[in-house]
This record gives structure tokens, C-alpha cells and sequence, in this order.
């Protein structure tokens, strides 16, 4: 079967670990995950002091705006993350050096609606709430009026095709925690069976407003583990608790390789596998077993026509809750299990430097696994003190670990039992 | 810019069941709807109807005729049974699940949400049924369905990239069947807002499922074959709308759309998107034994164009 090639041209992220600056280029990410530096800091909704989830990998959202004031003169009135993302694009764009000479569409996920919050507490005073909030709408009709557009769940991807002209597909999708690595998917697939030159993958959420969070923390996800502070986030460590949410945007360029020769571009890698599944199991907990999990590995193995043991470091989706991490353990265990051999491959969590993204959690992480190969250097798991006894791999402990990695996974594993697996290649120039 | 999406190498691809759950009004308010092609909605059971989506009932109904119809039992399929869905109009909660909650509040501070969602008062799954991919993990948590999967939320042009995905998978033989599902309401939460103002549109849901197969593999006499899709962007993602005249002149006869080879259905609902004109021609060709090839559009304000090709059996 002939399908043509997907290589990587560009990269554009927005997040910050910390509070007085951005971090805005991939140089400026790959130089912080690499030295196992941490986003997470305290955090608290506004107007709450008591909110039993304190920390969060929060982005400076004054600081955003004024930064990129001129980027987003134009734009449309988006959430939070349609901005996030909408920067985050422009940016891989700019680092592709693309022009609108070749056909490029966009993937991106969406996750839950950030706003009508406001709303919701207009109703909080009275019997008669119908009444109540036409009165509140009345009361703020700038506010209000586009509340439920900006939030629509295509939003950003609409405004990132409008703002970049684009004629290629314009995709959606809502695949919850494995949202961004099934829009990475579905795009790939988009340029394989040649709908389109290029497209830019990726992400944006942003979970950090008391609605979602208080439903996350009610699902039992969240970290509340007070001891440990800012270094919560622990992904395999015995004392993790629960993911600590983070926030921005990331996306990659991806294009088919005859198109990104053509016009010269730098290749940082291929993508050459990806595989989604469901866990049919429940809605609100993955499979025990890791089912699901492993059904999307294997099937992403199989796009890419790779025995197991060719992978050299995988981005677990590793998110710190006391279940994800021994079942993906498991889960990997099984799968990469060899013949007479304990070797496994290199695995690590970036969440626990920058948080779980949520929807688009796997789109800094394919970043992160496309820089690793690129750089030859496996960014580490930090807080991890303590291995929890049924998490025996190695998962890079604190410190970045230099390997020539040739072919990288990212897991991604979400509500619903929806899973989504990606195989990146290191590229090879001299490969034909 | 149509552009072909199928340049694989060839497997037909067939239609193996269908079927159409719209909402109660669909038929009064549509005029022309194909006699004897909607279906009522079945009721769900309690423990579903907590966890699932407002379209939900219609979707599980659509689905469970459109694999019937199929004869194909999905929990006996496992990773070889693909689900593609799409979301379409208003997703998420309504006002009316949260009131409940704030009966006895009188505060205005952020808080006061933290309240309300640790309340039991609330649904506590209302976080789960305001995802926009609670479609995807309720209907295969129901089905027992594994395979491959995508869940869409792109208002009309879901549904095309829906059946795109599936038409991939099948041809690269990754999934043996699939079910492409999409639901929603014919509205969306910003319509809704004009609605408190005095719009009189119907927010009820309706769903349409779609079970395809490679011809190969399929057990059951096929009832039509999809040779071609094509989909595309028109120039900055703008697309004019017709007029409402135009709409309302548009309103071709079978035979017509037959002698046409073409059909373009102005009233696509929002919640069918491609798929319901796609099962509405499948089904009147059937009823007529009419084995024409007919191509079916589809557009949506976002500049997304659509076409499929398809023959009835």
C-alpha cells in the first residue's frame, strides 16, 4: 500500500513556568523540560480561598495578552484556549516558514466550555430564574451576547483557518484527554490519503475556572495532597494523588514529505504510526487491564509496520492518579514485553513538569517526543522520589537522559475510554 | 476546492444499514421528509440516561435499527468495529440541570459553583454529559464497540469528516465495520440565547447511524455502495448562504434528483448534517428499486463542501 510520507516542519507552543514570563518558542520549552523545571504553582479560582484543588500550571494571562497584542488585534472573541491556541498556530506557522502556496488545513480538539459561568450565577439569587437572566444578560450585553459563540466548541479552529487563509480540511475533534493526539492522527491520515499538503496539528485548553475543575475534582481526578506542594505532580511516584491541571496551546506542522522537500524545509521528524481505540468499559474510569490502552499501541505499532521493541522512549500519558500510572505500566509491560529480556524502553511523563493539558494534553507532549529524537535527549519524570512498587520500569527520575532515540510513542489516554497512540520517527535525510 | 478523499487503493465500500431517529416536530416542521423514513425515539434506560448525552436516546435508538438492519451483533466485532461520531448543535447542559442547586443559595461569589457541583441536588455526571465526545463513550460503553474512533464537533461538516474517517479505516482494512453516528439538536447555545428573545426554532434532538463495511466482508446483501467522497474549503472559510427563496424553491422530486444525477438538500438538519441527505437518497432509491448514481452535496456556513457518490444495490 502506497501512502505518501508525513514529516514534522514546525512547532509553536505558548505556556510558562512561571509567573513573569512566557514560554513561547519551542527552544524555550525544549530548555525547560529537558532541565526537568517544573510550571506548577499555586493556584486558587478567583474569589476563593478555600478551594480544595490549590495548584495548577497556570499561564499569565495579562502578561498574554499584552505580549501579543498585535497577534490578536484581529481575532474573534474566543475563550482563554482559542487564544492560547490561536498564537500557538500562528507561531508553528511562522516556524514552518509556510506561505499559502500549498494546501494546508488544521486539527485541533476542543474540551469543555470555559464561560457562562457568569450566568450560572445569576441564577443563584432567585426563584424565578428565567427572568433573572435575561436581566443579568440585559445588565452585561458585551459580556454576554457572545458568550455562547466564543465558546462554541469549533471555535479556534475556525479562527485559526480564517486568520491563516487556509483551504484544506478544517477539523474538530472532541476525543477528551486524547483529543489533541486524535486531531494529530486524523490530520496525518488527511495528508496520507492526499486531501492536502499540510496541516497543523494540535491543541489549546485551558481548565482553570471553578466549573471544570470542580467537576474533575469530584470525579476524584484531581491532586489535593497538600504535603507535597508544588511538586504534586508525581507521575509514578507512590504518593501521587491525581493530576494537576495546566493550561495553553501547541501545535505541530505537519506535511507530506514530497511537499516539505520540495520547498526545502527542516524536517525535525516523521510521524509513522498512529492508533486510536475505546475501552468500552465505563465512561468515567479507564479499563483495569489497560485493554483499550494497549489495543491502541498495537495498532499503532502496526500502522507504522514496527516490532515493539524498536521503540526507545515512549511520553507515557503518565498523569500522575494513582490508577493511569500502574495500569499504563501494565499496559506497557505486556506489550513491549521481550523474549529472555527485562529491557523495556525509556519512558517518562512530562505532565509532571507541565501539568495535564486536558484535551490537548498530547500536543506539547508530541512536541516534547518529536525534540527528543530530534535532540538525542530523553526529558525526565520529575518528582518522582519514591517508584510506586507496581511502577518498575524506568521512567527517567528528575534528571533528562542523553539516547539516540530512532522511533519514539506518545500515549494518550481519555474519559470515555478514548485512546490514541502516535509513533514519531527520528528523520533521516539520507533515508529514501 | 473539492478535492478527492479516497485516492486508496479500491475497496467498495458499502452501506450495510441505516437509519433516521428525528425529532417529533422534524416531520410537521420539514416538508417533503421521505414518507416512512424517520423512526421514533425508544426509551433509554435509567442508569444510561444518566451518564449520556441529551441526543442520546436517539442516537442508541438509531443505531440499534441501523444494526439490526445490518444484522451485525458490534459486541461480537471488538477492535474490528470503528465508531466515528458527530456532535452537532447544543452540547452541553442546561440551565434547567443546575437550578436544582441553587434553590437555597444566595451568594454570587465563585464559590457558589463549587457549591453547586458538590451538591446533591445536581447530577453529578453532568460534567460527563456536557463533553462533546460523551456520544463516543456512551454509545460504546453501550455496544461494547473498540476499534478505531473519532468523535467530530464541526456543526454540519462533522458528519462528512465523520464518514471520511470511516472510509479510510475501511479501505486500509484497519476496522471491518463501522458505525458513523451523529446527533445533536438543530440549534446551538447561541441560538438558544436568541430563542429566550422570541425565536420560535426547535431545539429537539434527532440523530441519524450509518453502518458501513468493505463488500468483502459484508455478511448481509449490501443496500447501496459509496464510490466516492470529495470535501473541501472554500477561500478564507466563508460560504454564502442561499436565500431563503432559493431554500424554499428547492424542493426536487426523486425523479427529478434521479434525471439530475445530483441532489442538494438546502434543509440538511444540523443534526444529520451529510449523512441524513445520504440515508434520505439511499432510502427513497431502495423504496423505488432505483439504481441510479446519484451525487450527494452538502455546504455549511463555515465553507466546507461535501460530495458523495452512492447507488443503491
Amino acid at each position: 500500500m502506497n501512502k505518501c510520507r508525513v514529516v514534522i516542519t514546525g512547532m509553536g507552543i505558548i505556556n510558562a513556568f512561571d509567573d513573569s514570563s512566557l514560554c513561547a518558542t519551542k527552544e524555550e520549552y525544549w530548555q525547560s523540560i529537558s532541565s526537568g523545571k517544573s510550571a506548577v504553582r499555586p493556584w486558587q479560582p478567583k474569589d476563593t480561598e478555600d478551594f480544595p484543588v490549590k495548584y495548577a500550571a497556570t499561564v499569565n494571562f495579562d502578561l498574554f495578552k499584552e505580549q501579543y497584542q498585535a497577534s490578536l488585534t484581529d481575532a474573534p472573541l474566543l475563550e482563554r484556549r482559542g487564544y492560547f491556541g490561536l498564537v500557538a498556530a500562528k507561531n508553528a506557522f511562522k516556524d514552518a516558514n509556510l506561505t499559502s502556496s500549498i494546501r494546508i488545513g488544521c486539527a485541533t480538539c476542543s474540551g469543555v466550555p470555559e464561560i457562562h459561568e457568569s450566568e450560572m450565577l445569576a441564577l443563584g439569587s432567585t426563584e424565578n430564574y428565567p427572568e433573572s437572566l435575561k436581566e443579568h444578560r440585559l445588565d452585561k450585553p458585551s459580556e454576554l451576547s457572545h458568550s455562547g459563540l466564543a465558546s462554541t466548541n469549533d471555535r479556534m479552529v475556525s479562527a485559526i483557518a480564517e486568520s491563516l487563509s487556509m483551504t484544506g480540511p478544517v477539523i474538530n475533534i472532541n476525543g477528551a484527554c486524547a483529543g489533541a493526539a486524535q486531531a494529530i492522527g486524523v490530520a496525518y491520515r488527511a495528508i496520507q490519503r492526499g486531501e492536502t499538503d499540510a496541516m497543523l496539528a494540535g491543541g489549546a485548553d485551558s481548565v482553570t475556572n471553578t466549573r471544570v475543575m470542580s467537576g474533575l475534582y469530584l470525579l476524584g481526578a484531581t491532586a489535593t495532597s497538600s504535603p507535597k506542594k508544588a511538586a504534586l505532580c508525581s507521575p509514578f511516584d507512590q504518593g501521587r494523588s491525581g493530576l494537576v491541571a495546566g493550561e495553553g496551546g501547541a501545535f505541530l506542522v505537519l506535511e507530506s514529505e514530497a511537499s516539505a522537500k520540495e520547498r526545502d524545509a527542516l524536517i525535525y521528524g516523521e510521524i509513522v504510526g498512529y492508533g486510536s481505540s475505546l475501552d468500552a468499559y465505563k465512561v468515567t474510569a479507564p479499563h483495569p487491564e489497560g485493554k483499550g490502552a494497549e489495543a491502541a499501541i498495537v495498532s499503532a505499532l502496526h500502522d507504522a509496520d514496527l516490532p515493539p521493541e524498536k521503540i526507545d522512549y515512549i511520553n507515557a500519558h503518565g498523569t500522575s492518579t494513582p490508577m493511569n500510572d500502574v495500569v499504563e505500566t501494565q499496559t506497557i509491560k505486556r506489550v513491549f514485553a521481550q523474549k529472555n529480556s527485562s529491557v523495556y524502553p525509556l519512558i517518562s511523563s512530562t505532565k509532571s513538569m507541565i501539568g495535564h493539558w486536558i484535551s490537548a494534553a498530547a500536543a506539547p507532549e508530541a512536541i516534547a517526543t518529536v525534540l527528543a529524537t530530534y535532540h538525542g535527549v530523553v526529558p525526565p519524570t520529575i518528582n518522582l522520589n519514591i517508584p510506586d512498587v507496581n511502577c518498575d520500569l524506568d521512567y527517567v527520575p528528575n534528571q533528562a537522559r542523553e539516547k539516540k532515540i530512532h522511533y519514539a510513542m506518545s500515549n494518550s489516554f481519555g474519559f470515555g475510554g478514548i485512546n490514541a497512540s502516535i509513533i514519531i520517527k527520528a528523520y533521516n535525510y539520507a533515508d529514501k | 476546492m473539492l478535492t478527492n478523499n479516497t485516492k486508496t487503493p479500491y475497496e467498495k465500500v458499502v452501506v450495510s444499514g441505516y437509519a433516521v431517529v428525528p425529532p417529533a416536530s422534524f416531520i410537521n416542521e420539514k416538508e417533503g421528509l421521505t414518507p416512512g423514513f424517520g423512526s421514533s425515539v425508544q426509551p433509554l434506560s435509567r442508569r444510561l440516561k444518566r451518564f449520556i448525552c441529551r441526543s442520546g436516546e436517539h442516537a442508541v435508538t438509531a443505531s440499534q435499527l441501523a444494526f439490526s438492519m445490518a444484522n451485525i451483533k458490534p459486541e461480537d466485532m471488538g477492535e474490528r468495529c470503528g465508531l466515528y461520531t458527530n456532535q452537532a448543535g447544543q452540547q452541553h447542559s442546561d440551565i434547567d440541570d443546575y437550578h436544582p442547586g441553587f434553590a437555597n443559595s444566595s451568594t454570587t461569589s465563585e464559590s457558589a459553583l463549587a457549591d453547586l457541583w458538590s451538591g446533591k441536588e445536581v447530577n453529578p455526571f453532568l460534567a460527563i454529559k456536557g463533553l462533546s465526545n460523551n456520544l463516543l463513550g456512551a454509545i460504546s460503553v453501550h455496544w461494547s464497540i473498540r476499534g478505531d474512533c473519532s468523535a467530530f464537533v464541526r456543526d454540519h461538516a462533522g458528519a462528512a469528516m465523520a464518514l471520511n474517517e470511516a472510509m479510510f479505516n475501511l479501505r486500509h482494512g484497519y476496522i471491518d465495520v463501522a458505525l458513523v453516528l451523529t446527533a445533536g439538536t438543530e440549534v446551538d447555545f447561541f441560538e438558544i440565547q436568541h430563542q429566550q428573545r422570541g425565536s420560535e426554532r426547535d431545539i429537539n434532538c434527532g440523530a441519524v447511524a450509518l453502518i458501513l463495511q468493505r463488500e468483502n466482508t459484508c455478511a448481509t446483501p449490501p443496500i447501496a455502495e459509496i464510490f466516492d467522497m470529495k470535501s473541501g474549503y472554500r477561500e478564507n472559510n466563508k460560504c454564502e448562504k442561499p436565500s431563503e427563496e432559493t431554500i424554499k424553491k428547492h424542493k426536487p422530486s426523486f425523479a427529478e434528483i434521479v434525471k439530475k444525477q445530483y441532489y442538494y438538500n438546502y434543509n440538511e438538519p444540523r443534526w444529520g448534517g451529510i449523512i441524513y441527505s445520504l440515508s434520505q437518497i439511499i432510502h427513497l432509491a431502495k423504496q423505488q428499486q432505483n439504481t441510479s448514481t446519484i451525487d450527494v452535496h452538502s455546504y455549511d456556513k463555515s465553507g466546507f463542501d461535501a460530495k458523495i457518490t452512492v447507488s443503491v444495490c
